[in-house]
């Protein structure tokens, strides 16, 4: 069995600001880390490697530096890992990764099982796993909050919970996952672990290698582009109240009968 | 420009035609029953066949889990333009446009939808009143993917629709401590909320008691935060609150840039005393 767990590399968003001087959005200042939701894909992917002698690549999109959270991914337990990059990462939409992850799971694989988190820190648009499944024409389930997969690798069941339920689905294999937090608790990885893994297993592709026109990956030419920002504040009224905790609690009921909040 | 709108029984449309309003008058709402559709790729097949059918350039979904499944889906099917809870649409110089949170809800991007077909996600509310009759269809087969079971969950805590909230965060020190904000919810008649940390580090509670990004966005009368420092992930999921109190031993806690009411003092000092004092009324 070949899984592929895709990765991003995301800003801390805690550290994104708006900075209401400039009208600029602080992106490229903030740290940057491996997306928290894909640490569970990877422990995922690290269980059933263990289970069924799986191999296991990284997969990751996204700008030279980005190599750090491919390495990271891989300390955690990873067989090799690939970055494609290229002067066209800085604006890629959604669907625009998606081409380019399917690109690679074609290039490297075939693979039996591609992972991925739910969601990303920073776009959180939730689609890059879905588009992957429609273009390698395979089954998709998204938030799997259980997996287990038969002995003979060739068929997974998985739990998802959606809105009032949770459901069960039996997936035949090759199928992209996405994967929630209630799935697994990462494991940690030092960052000792993470500087010993050597460079060699860290592959970086062009979107040629993966079979990508650069063409396509042109804000122009993208599904989605972003034409503006501003910031997202809403006002408050920032009352402050301190003091002894009689007089506080007074004073919050005060607060809540002026609103009509309580009966 | 011409919509659809694409709901479950029970959901309320009212949110996604208003959302559409501004750039079609032309919008329909579909009601799609979730059996035999349960599976995205199902859902996603029978919405691109009503798009064809009604010539729909427009698809408006709920921002659900389940939906968040058939909206990849569907925006890959029809290699649409997609922008998942969106907050505005508009039609501008750049076509059609529509607003949604970046980066942890810390600013408001706009986004040019460049396919001829638009997927947008939004929040729905709960439908009072009767629902319209759900579209005939026959649930096409999927390949690959089997329903095995589908078991109902106790009402989730009633969290997404509750008019007041009483949520928790690191400051709690235990879990037997959350008794004292159950007892503080009980005597407030609130739903109990807690921030990311208490589900995915201390596992104290589950996913659906979660309140922000990853978990559920609330929009209640009262929002009352007990020890939470307020990163961005919560805060994009309460902001939108009528009265928001909160209540943080740190007097530069984020959580209180976003509060109508920032009491500075220690929750295990103040909620205690402020359930007896409601018990007492």
């Amino acid at each position: 069995m070949r899984i592929l767990v895709c990765v991003k590399h995301v800003p801390d968003t805690t550290e994104v600001r708006f900075d209401p001087a400039t009208q600029e959005l602080r992106v490229r200042q903030a740290p940057t880390k491996i997306n928290n939701y894909d640490e569970n894909a990877m422990e995922a992917a690290v269980v059933l490697r263990q289970a069924l002698k799986a191999e296991v690549v990284v997969g990751c999109v996204g700008p030279s530096e980005a190599a750090k959270t491919v390495k990271e991914a891989v300390a955690m337990g990873a067989d090799r890992g690939v970055l494609v990059t290229g002067p066209w990462v800085g604006e890629l939409d959604a669907a625009g990764t998606a081409s380019v992850i399917a690109g690679l799971a074609r290039s490297e694989g075939p693979f039996d099982l591609v992972l991925a988190g739910d969601v990303s820190e920073d776009g959180y648009h939730s689609l890059v796993p879905g588009l992957v499944a429609t273009a390698l024409s395979v089954p998709f389930v998204r938030g799997v909050s259980a997996l287990d997969s038969d002995s003979g690798g060739d068929l997974v069941s998985v739990e998802r919970q959606v809105d009032g339920a949770v459901e069960s689905y039996s997936v035949t294999l090759p199928a992209v996952l996405s994967v929630s937090t209630a799935l697994n608790t990462p494991r940690t990885v030092t960052k000792l672990q993470v500087m010993k893994v050597p460079m060699s297993k860290v592959a970086t592709r062009s979107a040629a290698d993966v079979g990508v026109d650069e063409a396509r990956l042109t804000p122009d030419a993208a599904a989605t582009r972003l034409v503006g920002v501003r910031p997202a504040a809403t006002p408050r009224s920032n009352e402050v109240v301190t003091g002894e905790p009689d007089d506080v609690v007074a004073q919050i009921i005060a607060r809540l009968e002026q609103a009509g909040v309580l009966a | 420009m011409s919509a659809l709108v694409i709901v479950e029984p029970g959901q309320d449309p009212q949110n996604l035609v208003a959302l559409a309003q501004p750039v079609t008058d032309a919008v329909e709402v579909v009601v799609l029953a979730v059996a035999g559709l349960e599976a995205g790729e199902a859902t996603a097949e029978v919405v691109a066949g009503l798009v064809s059918s009604r010539g729909a350039d427009l698809v408006l979904l709920p921002a659900t889990p389940r939906f968040a499944e058939v909206a990849a889906l569907l925006t890959g099917r029809l290699d649409a333009a997609c922008a998942p809870d969106a907050i505005a649409l508009a039609m501008t110089p750049d076509g059609l446009t529509a607003d949604r949170l970046l980066y942890g809800g810390v600013v408001v991007g706009t986004v040019a939808l460049q396919r001829p077909v638009r997927v947008v996600t939004a929040v729905v509310k709960p439908l009072e009143g009767a629902a319209a009759a759900p579209e005939a269809v026959t649930p096409p087969a999927v390949a690959g993917k089997t329903l095995t079971g589908r078991t109902e969950t106790a009402a989730e805590g009633g969290l997404a629709n509750a008019e007041r909230v009483v949520a928790f965060g690191r400051a709690l020190r235990s879990q037997d401590d959350i008794a004292l904000v159950q007892a503080l919810a009980d005597a407030l008649g609130a739903a109990v909320g807690c921030s990311r940390p208490i589900v995915d580090d201390n596992k104290w509670l589950d996913l659906s008691y979660q309140v922000g990004l990853t978990g559920t966005t609330v929009r209640p009368q009262l929002y009352l935060a007990l020890g939470i420092s307020g990163q961005i992930q919560h805060l994009v999921g309460m902001r939108d609150s009528t009265l928001i109190v909160a209540v943080n031993t740190n007097p530069s806690a984020p959580i209180f840039e976003a509060s109508d009411l920032s009491v500075v003092g220690d929750l295990y000092q103040i909620v205690p005393r402020l359930t007896a004092a409601l018990a007492a009324r």
